[in-house]
């Protein structure tokens, strides 16, 4: 299998790109946490008996600093020319975003259930807005992640190739960061 | 730098045409896909413009065609709902799949890479996919129009509740919600060419191409691209909530106790606001205008300089001042908002900076003045258009200023004043600039020059008939015309304005006409115009120093940039015995 | 081919010359202004606007086409190597700076005005409720206050007295839709679950001037010496072509041997013939895209004087008239008390 290089330059290319989506990301998000926030501004009612229960946020808080955490290891490895230590890291990280998403899905089947839909009112509908994306990037994530690690698995990433993982890491690392200010708007402050 | 080269017949058709990854392939998708949905927007423009001038008149030909299909009645007139589609489906047709793709996706992705000395994008793969992501965008628009209750029909600005409750209007149905997926698609794609040409201009000049020594062109795409990166995701974002309210039932836009008009409550939770929808829109669409006249301006610049035998004048202040219509293009968006009940207060400060983007604006006009000053002109076509461009940009950019006086913009909103006003930027100023960039650069793309006459006939019969067409807007929209109304006759004060509006009508269809003046000229400079040297303009820029038509992957060698792009007519050119020098020609001894 | 450039010339000035002289022509063509609170402000403002503007235009205009000849292509002709000229370029930065900045004092004194408080005694409220395609008007009634019995209530039908502070409330039922006069210098998008405000002074009445068939514009003092009916005639529109354009007209109907006409100050009864003019309403527009039925959204404002206001209102009340009631009492009353307050 001939390996795939790359200099220096378009790795540090590659990253440039990737930080200049996530600038992009960031937009799309604050826009909506922008209309969370004037929401709960505007209706304070919406908030007072708190209507989202922490529990299994909490859950989903740990599993995602805990794909966070294996994610940084497949960077780790995957510069090192780990590939099979990376690969295995991959998979954890996608098997921990689907974790993710099964737990999300769960508490959504407990707000369905307990009638409480996007049109019930404003701050479900940012709800569901905000948490709909954010899954949706973590489903993209995943498969992005499983492709990765059969790559990994493959032999393709060594220390003179490995910006697809850097910035697989970059993208997770933003989904964490927005799921730490879903936590904070919705189920803490 | 050892990057893999490919060469082009290693690629299949398949690979060359459907997925390029060359840079020039992918601007030619763009070109030709813009072309078509010009003609698209350009037709609806010519049946809005038949209503207008004979409402209730059967149209000709199509109105028989088409028989009740589409806008019209089955007697050949249009409807008043067929008129609402027309004018939205014109706008955003036109602004989203016709001017932003061609500016950036079609002159960007084209020049980029050949003004700073790369082979390519930066992304060749996200390139192409950006393309087929803005094609399925255009797809759905287009597919809009054939649904039963028929394409949107709230207006390129969408206003929520009108574009959101379903029942306001047959439009705001699934036509809607195609809508918002398309837009959704166009903007994506929009913002993905962004971060492709940011990264490309940032990581990829050849050595010695200095911020300093990029061309204009380059620049604006550059600032442009700031643009698409971060204000389209906002956009996104908005049609993503309205999506959310159409399809999920929340109420975003949708205020408690609104009524549909049998007056029964519309359900939903309540709670939103429509005011919410049109900030939210107007944070990237004002952007979005910048983003339709930046790259014209550096195009205009770059051809200015070049005909002018002239280094550009004040280069670094044209840097600064469209950096300063950047960050002011991201905090006046409110001045479409002035009369919608946003408070007074706030009016206020937009209008303050409205009124100063006016300034780095005319630093732009004064500049090229400068340039044209003791020079050595060339009326050569692509002049020609770019002269074109500095007049009309002129007449629409000052209109802007009347409008962003608040007392008179109180007057003047949504009249015909702001369709005269925006037409001269984006007719008059970005796609008369666009005219002068097809002619300037066609000789490298295809190998050949564009025939002069049929070019001097189509600038000149455009520029009058464009004037023609929206000068006299100006007198409607004083006389307190409203815009997006499907015959103005049903006002008895604007019945004495009818002749202008026929005035403009027969004005347009000239206009039209003219369009296939230019069609012709390209069809035929392609197969029998006359072969053109590498740099027949004797321009200074990279582009110019590789054969025409530009090869696959354009350079053979890397170049090494020894000046800026705009060396006219001096000391170093003078020992060469011309009026210019290549940027990367070793300096003279 | 040289001698071409001069053809190409005569067409670059001709694509301009229009526009010159167009743009001599644009100004004075704004509708009549009847507001006489600050309609002639902001026409002056537009003014204003219009001579620095029209400045501008011809100056850089002017320099663009003068360059194009001046420095035209000539053999031996040689381009000045120049990158620019800070000082200049320093100029032209802050001279406009210095404009648009008094400018911009200039429109926000007026806009305070515009959209401050009504000065002076206690305005005229009328509440308008906008829905696809119609206008609805509530007036506070004997009582002076809103959502009680003795409110009334019309549709596309406005009357106010000349001279007198008007405040509208605004909203909507279904879309957004924007309450547009052009005779007033008004416009105020009604937004549905929001109240906007605005305020207005008309200081003519409208007429039809039946022998000239023309539209004039009176203050009431120059109405007096003037025979004006009230009723009696109807707007008679004809279609003229196939264009749309239409002419109107106001044209006796009925066989009443006496009508209403206002004449010297009091309202007296005489012969349809007698009458010089016949009272008009101004159109009130909706300028917002509200639906298919945007383009015929068309309300009435009828500017009175004291005399003809007071005979209106005394007829609304004697009437009762609540057009429509459902409208305010089902909707507006129920949904949006708070737009009643004060
Ligand atoms: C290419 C697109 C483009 C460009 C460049 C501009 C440029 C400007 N626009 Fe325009 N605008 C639109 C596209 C554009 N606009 C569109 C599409 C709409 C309507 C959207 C819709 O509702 O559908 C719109 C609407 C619009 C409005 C809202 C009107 C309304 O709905 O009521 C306003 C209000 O302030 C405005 C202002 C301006 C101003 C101040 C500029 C300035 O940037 C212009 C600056 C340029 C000059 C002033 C000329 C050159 C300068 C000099 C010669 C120097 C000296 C000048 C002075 C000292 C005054 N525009
Ligand atoms: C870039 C933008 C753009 C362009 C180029 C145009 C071009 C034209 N527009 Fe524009 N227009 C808008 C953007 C644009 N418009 C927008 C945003 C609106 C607001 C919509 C809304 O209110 O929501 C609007 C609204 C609008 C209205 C107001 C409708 C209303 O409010 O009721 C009118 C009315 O006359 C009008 C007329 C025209 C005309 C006659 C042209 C002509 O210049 C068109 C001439 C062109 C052609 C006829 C095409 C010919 C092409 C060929 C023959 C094929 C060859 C081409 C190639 C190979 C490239 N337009
Ligand atoms: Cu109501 Cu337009
Ligand atoms: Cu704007």
């Amino acid at each position: 299998m001939s390996a795939k290089t790359e200099t220096p330059q378009r790795a540090e290319l590659v990253a440039f790109g990737m930080w200049l989506f996530l600038a992009s990301e960031a937009m799309f998000f604050t826009a909506f946490f922008a209309m969370t926030i004037i929401m709960r501004v505007a209706h304070p009612e919406l908030l007072a008996p708190r209507p989202l229960g922490l529990g299994l946020a909490l859950v989903n808080t740990a599993v995602m600093a805990l794909s966070v955490w294996t994610m940084v290891g497949a960077v780790k490895k995957a510069r090192l020319g780990e590939s099979a230590v990376a690969a295995r890291n991959l998979s954890w990280t996608a098997v921990l975003g689907l974790l993710f998403l099964g737990v999300k899905a769960a508490e959504y089947a407990g707000e369905i259930h307990g009638g409480k839909l996007p049109s019930t009112n404003l701050f479900f509908g940012c709800y569901y807005t905000l948490t709909g994306f954010e899954g949706l990037h973590v489903l993209i994530g995943v498969g992005v992640l499983a492709v990765l690690a059969w790559r990994a698995k493959r032999g393709d990433f060594h220390p003179n190739f490995h910006s697809p993982v850097d910035v697989m890491g970059l993208y997770w690392g933003l989904l964490a960061l927005v799921w730490v200010f879903i936590l904070a708007i919705f189920y803490i402050f | 730098m050892s990057e893999t080269t490919l060469s082009p017949s290693s690629q299949g058709f398949f690979r060359r045409f459907f997925w390029p990854s060359d840079h020039k392939v992918v601007a030619y998708q763009y070109f030709v896909t813009v072309a078509l949905f010009m003609a698209l927007g350009g037709f609806l423009a010519m049946l809005i413009r038949w209503q207008l001038a004979y409402p209730g008149a059967p149209v000709p030909l199509f109105g028989a065609l088409m028989q009740n299909h589409f806008f019209f009645d089955g007697a050949g007139r249009i409807s008043p709902q067929g008129y609402l589609q027309l004018t939205t489906m014109h706008g955003t047709i036109m602004i989203f799949l016709v001017m932003i793709p061609l500016l950036t996706g079609g002159f960007g992705n084209y020049l980029i890479p050949l003004q700073v000395g790369a082979r390519d994008m930066a992304f060749p793969f996200l390139n192409a996919l950006a393309y087929w992501i803005y094609l399925a965008g255009g797809l759905v628009l287009f597919a809009s129009f054939f649904l039963a209750q028929g394409a949107s029909e709230a207006g390129w600005t969408a206003y929520a509740p009108l574009s959101e409750v379903s029942t306001a209007t047959p439009g705001s149905g699934s036509g809607q919600v195609f809508w918002l997926i398309g837009i959704f698609l166009a903007g994506f794609s929009s913002s993905l060419s962004g971060m492709n040409f940011l990264a490309t201009i940032a990581k990829m000049r050849a050595p010695g191409m200095t911020w300093g020594r990029l061309p204009m062109t380059t620049w604006s795409q550059l600032v442009t691209a700031f643009f698409q990166v971060l204000a389209t995701p906002v956009l996104a974002a908005a049609v993503s909530l309205m999506f959310m309210d159409k399809v999920f039932g929340t109420s975003f836009f949708l205020p408690t106790g609104l009524h549909d008009s049998d007056d029964q409550l519309i359900g939903g939770g309540g709670g939103g606001h429509p005011l919410l929808w049109q900030h939210l829109f107007w944070f990237y669409s004002h952007p979005a205008v910048y983003i339709l006249v930046l790259p014209a301006m550096g195009i205009a610049s770059d051809l200015i300089s070049t005909f002018a035998r002239k280094p550009l004048f004040g280069y670094k202040a044209m840097v600064a001042a469209m950096t300063a219509i950047m960050g002011l293009g991201f905090v006046v968006w409110g001045h479409h908002m002035f009369v919608s009940g946003m408070s007074p207060a706030m009016a206020t400060g937009f209008a303050m900076t409205t009124l100063l983007i006016a300034v780095p604006s005319g630093v732009k006009v004064f500049n090229w003045l400068g340039t044209l000053w003791r020079a050595n002109i060339h009326l050569t076509l692509p002049m020609l258009y770019a002269l074109a461009f500095v007049s009309m940009f002129i007449v629409g950019g000052l209109s802007g200023i009347f409008m962003a006086a608040t007392p008179v913009d109180v007057y003047i909103h949504d009249t015909y004043y702001v369709i005269a006003h925006f037409h001269y930027v984006v007719f008059g100023g970005s796609l008369f600039a666009s005219f002068g960039a097809i002619h300037y650069w066609f000789p490298k793309m295809t190998g050949r020059m564009m025939n002069n006459k049929l070019g001097l006939a189509h600038w000149a019969i455009s520029l009058l008939a464009f004037n023609g067409t929206f000068f006299p807007m100006h007198l409607l929209g004083e006389g307190g015309e409203m815009r997006r109304l499907a015959t103005s006759t049903e006002y008895q004060y604007l019945q004495p304005l009818q002749h202008w509006n026929v005035f403009i009508t027969h004005s347009a269809f000239l206009l039209g006409a003219a369009q296939f003046i230019f069609l012709i000229n390209l069809i035929y400079s392609l197969q029998k115009g006359e072969k053109a040297p590498a740099n027949p303009w004797g321009a200074n820029g990279l582009e110019w120093t590789i054969p025409s038509p530009a090869p696959a992957h354009n350079f053979e060698k890397i170049p090494r940039v020894y000046r800026g792009p705009y060396e006219y007519s001096g000391p170093e050119a003078a020992k060469l015995g011309r009026d210019w020098i290549a940027q990367d020609e070793e300096p003279p001894r | 081919m040289r001698d071409k450039r001069r053809w190409i010339l005569a067409a670059l000035a001709l694509g301009f010359a229009p526009g010159a002289a167009w743009a001599a022509l644009d100004f004075g063509t704004l509708a009549p202004d009847l507001n006489s609170a600050y309609g002639g402000q902001v026409d002056s403002l537009y003014g204003l606007l219009f001579k620095l503007v029209l400045l501008l235009f011809i100056g850089t205009q002017g320099a663009l086409a003068l360059f194009v000849l001046l420095f035209r292509h000539k053999k031996g002709r040689a381009a000045l190597y120049s990158h620019g000229h800070p000082a200049a370029e320093w100029i032209w930065t802050l001279i406009p700076v210095v404009l648009l900045t008094g400018l911009y004092f200039q429109q926000k004194k007026l806009w305070d005005l515009m959209r401050g408080p009504a000065p002076g005694a206690a305005p005229l409220t009328v509440q308008v409720f906008a829905e696809q395609f119609a206008w609805h008007f509530r007036y506070a009634g004997p009582d002076g206050v809103f959502g009680t019995a003795d409110d009334f209530m019309t549709v596309n039908q406005m009357h106010v007295r000349a001279g007198e502070n008007v405040e509208i409330h605004e909203s909507a039922k279904d879309v957004i839709h924007s309450f547009f006069i052009p005779q007033a210098r008004l416009k105020q998008d009604a937004v549905p679950g929001m109240l906007s405000s605005a305020w207005f002074e008309m200081d003519k009445v409208a007429c039809w001037d039946l022998k000239r068939q023309t539209l004039v514009y009176f203050t009431p003092e120059e109405l007096n010496p003037k025979k004006v009916a009230l009723e009696g005639f109807a707007l008679n529109a004809q279609k003229k072509d196939a264009t749309g354009e239409k002419s109107y007209r106001y044209l006796p109907f009925g066989k009443a041997s006496k009508v209403d006409m206002l004449y010297e100050g009091k309202i007296v009864r005489l012969p349809p013939g007698d009458a010089d003019y016949v009272q008009c309403p101004v159109e009130i527009a909706c300028s917002q895209l509200c639906g298919i039925g945007h383009y015929r959204m068309i309300g009435y404002l009828y500017v009175d004087t004291p005399e003809t206001y007071s005979r209106w209102w005394k007829q609304m009340v004697k009437d009762k008239r609540r057009d429509d009631e459902s409208k305010w009492t089902g909707i507006w009353d129920k949904d949006y008390p708070q737009f009643n307050q004060p």
